[in-house]
């Protein structure tokens, strides 16, 4: 990681009269593997079209490599873009599409059947050059798609949802190749996808959007960890959500008052009687038919109500007293011994809780 | 996943199947058979009508007559028919090229607007097609003719001194078959490029691709179906339209639909206009094998 590579400056991008991306910065450095993530309809992809050169900035400034490129058009910027539907040129053979780049380019015919076929040996698909998209399955259109843009030795490598249209398992396959294929090549990936799963695994910064806002940038653990608003908690993994009133804080806990009862929650840059979210992760807490006597930890009062099998771990629905649901994971070997219905206690370490004003 | 659903899954499909079979065929019977009866009484008789006739010989008043012949046939391998039927390719393929040249960005510009414009503008196309196309050539006339209203507002502006000579040469013939034609470029080509994914074009402009690169190497082959399909639907009838170089060509243009209609109108030689016809549409038959294996070697390649 030596330097910058793309800086977004207050990126604005309107279609009529709604805003789609509102003020967006980010800047992302060369070799990362950057990750918009986000809902539909949040954003992410309109800030990829518009590093790519395919949508106009309403206002604000794009820098490529130390340029400016936002006046430029697409054709002339030193990115490329693979697509969520690859977007492959049906009227040509696999060798074909991944040569067209350099052909526009008037690069030398020995030169390009050498890097044409080196890309297409990265992708392993050097027996299938002669093919046509439509004899090709699914992730093989996917790795000429990424052959096709990666031959021309892009400073930034934009990926719109490049594997939702692949099956569960390829996916997966696909996810450690493309993380093996960035770290090899070591160019910078701008990767937008709606999974928060893929991101978590492949990237090493994240940016989740949301309603056109860039909520928060951070690598996945910090992301997932540390989530700075409601929204990030949320939609990032599964998270459970208490919404209360700061009663007291210290310098180390805070103590928050949550439908009557007192939750203990890490210190947290906010002030007395402000409203607050504590998140905590499913798996960071723990269910007991017994009350801890520790005062150390955070405990709540419930009635188990729903238990779901999901193989190596089962997800145990708590109603609290409150009438709030509590989502707990627990490992489905050591299930503790009770039924729905039964009273049970969830607890956790007050520094399990994550603190959210947004 | 139960055993029991899987197994019924393809016997209810196969009721199903066999249920509509037994709707389907009353459907069939009545979508085909008028146009079948349409298609006996107003083409297939004509046609073996036509055929017949060319084998007989002209009476003395017109008629037909005996004996049978094939001399309409050899009287037409005259380098005087051939020039006939040479030029009236060459104006055919001109009228196409025009088409082509002028419907392309036409259908373009068409298939790229916003969905709530097309419709208005494809009917722009088609309205035209409201008005006989024997009156609007006439409106041709009115425009091009040396007291026309061209002529007329050239010689008044005073950028020129003699009249023009717009009208009855093979330009004149020209103007009016592509004005004639165009539309059935046009449709068939907006079809092809309405087809056209945006995000392919993005990919080419993505990949280093110029405006004009794109074009050449992503639209004009994507769109050739519609280019060879256009041309097809403009070529063969510009062989055989023949009011407009009636009309607008004086007498010094004959082409073969001309030559054809002046057999049954004027000279009243029956049996050599009907091989004359019969001839064409070999012709024409031809071209349109050439349109088939042309796209279906297309097709054929994408298959290997």
């Amino acid at each position: 990681m030596s330097g910058l590579m793309v800086k977004l400056q207050h990126l604005v991008k309107q279609f009529g009269t709604q805003t789609v991306v509102q003020d967006l910065s980010l800047d992302i450095e060369k070799g990362e593997f950057l990750t918009l993530l986000g809902p539909s309809g949040c954003g992410k992809t309109t800030t990829l079209r518009m590093i790519a050169g395919f949508e106009q900035p309403t206002s604000g400034e794009i820098m490529l490599d130390g340029q400016y490129v936002h006046n430029l058009a697409a054709y002339q910027r030193d990115v490329n873009t693979v697509f969520q539907s690859y977007a492959l040129f049906p009227h040509l053979t696999a060798y074909d599409n991944v040569a067209f780049g350099l052909r526009v380019k008037k690069v030398p015919k020995q030169e390009i059947e050498k890097r044409v076929k080196d890309a297409l040996r990265l992708v392993q698909l050097e027996d299938y050059a002669r093919r046509k998209p439509d004899q090709l399955s699914g992730g093989q259109r996917q790795r000429i798609a990424i052959a096709r843009a990666l031959v021309n030795n892009p400073k930034v490598l934009l990926l719109d949802e490049p594997l939702g249209a692949l099956d569960q398992k390829l996916r997966k396959q696909m996810q450690v190749e493309l993380k093996h294929l960035q770290k090899q090549l070591g160019i910078t990936f701008v990767f937008v996808t709606h999974d928060q799963e893929e991101a978590l695994t492949m990237s090493d910064r994240i940016g989740v959007m949301n309603q056109g806002f860039l909520e928060q940038v951070g690598t996945p653990a910090e992301i997932y960890e540390r989530p700075s608003t409601k929204f990030v908690a949320g939609f990032i993994g599964e998270t459970n959500l208490l919404h209360g009133t700061v009663r007291t804080r210290d310098h180390q806990h805070l103590l928050v008052e949550c439908e009557g009862v007192q939750v203990k929650a890490p210190s947290a840059n906010v002030a007395e009687n402000e409203s607050v979210t504590i998140a905590i992760r499913p798996e960071k807490s723990v269910l007991s038919l017994e009350p801890s006597h520790n005062e150390q930890l955070v405990q709540l009062n419930g009635r188990l109500t729903e238990r779901i099998y999901c193989g190596g771990s089962t997800r145990t629905i708590v109603t609290l007293h409150s009438g709030q649901t509590f989502v707990a994971l627990e490992k489905t070997d050591q299930l503790l011994p009770a039924a729905v219905g039964d009273e049970l206690f969830v607890q956790w370490q007050p520094n399990h809780g994550v603190v959210v004003t947004r | 996943m139960n055993p029991p659903v899987l197994d019924n899954a393809p016997a209810n499909q196969l009721q199903n199947e066999t249920k509509l079979k037994h709707q389907i065929d009353y459907g069939k019977a009545w979508t085909i058979w008028p146009v079948f009866i349409w298609m006996v009484l107003l083409f297939l008789l004509p046609m073996i009508l036509v055929f017949a006739v060319s084998f007989f010989s002209r009476s003395s008043f017109g008629g037909i007559g005996f004996p049978l012949t094939l001399e309409n046939y050899s009287r037409f391998f005259d380098p005087l028919y051939f020039k006939i039927i040479w030029i009236s390719c060459v104006l055919a393929f001109y009228t196409t090229l025009c088409c082509l040249v002028l419907g392309y960005p036409f259908a373009y510009i068409i298939a790229r607007s916003p969905t709530q414009y097309r419709n208005i503008l494809l009917l722009l196309i088609i309205v035209p097609f409201w008005t006989n196309s024997l009156i609007r050539t006439y409106a041709w006339i009115v425009l091009l003719r040396t007291e026309g209203v061209i002529n007329t507002f050239l010689l008044q502006l005073g950028l020129i001194e003699q009249p023009l000579s717009l009208l009855y040469n093979e330009s004149a013939v020209l103007i009016g078959l592509v004005y004639t034609m165009l539309p059935f470029m046009v449709l068939p080509l907006y079809a092809s490029i309405e087809k056209l994914e945006r995000s392919l074009l993005e990919a080419s402009k993505d990949l280093g691709a110029k405006p004009w690169q794109t074009f050449w190497r992503v639209t004009l082959p994507l769109t050739t179906p519609g280019i060879l399909a256009g041309s097809l639907l403009v070529f063969i009838p510009s062989l055989g339209l023949f009011f407009i170089p009636d009309l607008m060509g004086g007498s010094k243009t004959i082409l073969i639909g001309n030559h054809i209609k002046n057999q049954f109108l004027t000279a009243r030689d029956w049996p050599f206009g009907s091989a004359s016809s019969i001839i064409l549409m070999i012709l024409t038959l031809v071209f349109i094998a050439v349109y088939i294996k042309i796209t279906k070697d297309k097709q054929g390649k994408e298959l290997v």
